[in-house]
């Protein structure tokens, strides 16, 4: 799987979500934004973190799923315990989940770092 | 565990998932708020209701401020407004330019009547039976000794240094001539003025009175409760046109 496949990949699961999205006629009432955004947050995370694994080769399908799902269930039982007690504890969420984001891809850009600066597939098999 | 599956279909699930929440989100937002956000969104809009309440509060006190020192600014104006005005009043009654009234006497000078000028026959001479311009002055003067406070002659008003001469058959009152009979109009304290003439110095009628009796000039003096005083400008503006002062 090289670069351009996983885009064309994300690009269609884009397009399906979208599609998906408009078809069921449903919006996020505004009090729920801070679920949805969490969510979102989640989901990135898992995403950038697949594909970190799955360059570390380290990529597993149920490892992916259950990560997503716990996180998910994890987070969002943040957020309904926040709404609760009037305390803004989804902000945790947000800052875990934000950094995961970011220290994910700071990992992707390091192994095409760590790519680029090994000369031949030899060494680079060697080295994996 | 290494699962058949791989990336892809992570790739595709989590790709769509995450869109589909984005495009609900980004559809039209219902009302409902979790009370979470509501409370958030009121105590939002309480702080910021209290923060205007609080500049409000200020302003308005400093507006308070404003218009008590306008108020004192004002009223410091309006006291020195009536000072002013109380020093204009009493200048003009200085000048002469107020008129006023009120209790004091009043004196007709006139010359003798002929028939009485005639008896005395030729032996006298004329001039002891007419009344003169020092008469009209020693009267005024000694109304004013009297504590007249306003003095006018036939209406023209006497003002400081106002001048009487005498123009032959007429008397010059400043540079307004009048003739007898001559009725002095003084305000002041009527029985004081009174006795200023009739009962002199020594309880008898002053000299002037005497000597102008003998000689049956018309002196009488009456006292009045409204004696009305023009001021100076009055008789002025109605003899001449414009006047330099």
């Amino acid at each position: 799987m090289n670069a351009l496949r996983a885009l064309l990949l994300a690009l269609i699961g884009l397009f399906i979500g979208l599609a998906a999205g408009m078809w069921l006629h449903v919006g996020i009432p505004a009090g729920w934004s801070v679920y949805a955004a969490v969510a979102m947050l989640v989901i990135v995370h898992a995403l950038f973190g697949a594909i970190n694994d799955h360059l570390e080769d380290t990529f597993t399908a149920g490892g992916f799923t259950l990560g997503l799902c716990g996180n998910l269930v994890l987070a969002l039982a943040l957020c309904v315990l926040g709404d609760r007690l009037a305390v803004p504890v989804y902000q945790a969420a947000i800052v875990y989940f934000g950094w995961g984001i970011f220290s994910n891809f700071a990992g992707i850009r390091r192994h095409f770092v760590r790519k680029s600066r090994l000369k031949g597939p030899i060494e680079w098999e060697n080295h994996k | 565990m290494r699962t058949p599956a791989g990336l892809a279909p992570a790739l595709l699930a989590g790709c769509a998932l995450l869109s589909a929440l984005l495009s609900m989100a980004a559809a039209p937002q219902a009302q409902a708020a979790t009370p979470l956000e509501q409370t958030m969104q009121d105590r939002d809009s309480i702080r910021a209701l209290d923060t205007d309440v609080s500049t409000l509060q200020t302003q308005a006190d400093a507006l308070q401020q404003d218009i008590r020192a306008v108020q004192a600014a004002l009223g410091e104006q309006q006291t020195r407004a009536a000072a002013l005005q109380g020093e204009l009043d009493q200048t003009d009654r200085m000048a002469g330019e107020t008129a006023l009234h009120g209790p004091g006497v009043v004196v007709r000078l006139a010359d003798a009547p002929r028939e009485r000028i005639q008896e005395a026959g030729s032996f006298y001479d004329i001039n002891w039976f007419l009344v003169h311009d020092r008469d009209v002055l020693q009267v005024v003067n000694l109304l004013k000794e009297a504590g007249a406070e306003a003095v006018s002659i036939n209406g023209v008003r006497m003002v400081e240094g106002t001048a009487i001469h005498c123009a032959g058959p007429a008397i010059y009152v400043r540079d307004i001539s009048l003739t007898p009979p001559f009725v002095i109009s003084a305000i002041g304290d009527g029985d004081r003025l009174y006795d200023a003439i009739l009962k002199g110095d020594n309880g008898k009628p002053v000299d002037i009175y005497q000597e102008l009796q003998v000689f049956g000039v018309v002196f009488t003096v009456e006292k009045q409760e409204d004696i009305m005083i023009p001021g100076s400008t009055t008789t002025d503006a109605a003899r001449r046109a414009s006047h330099d002062r």
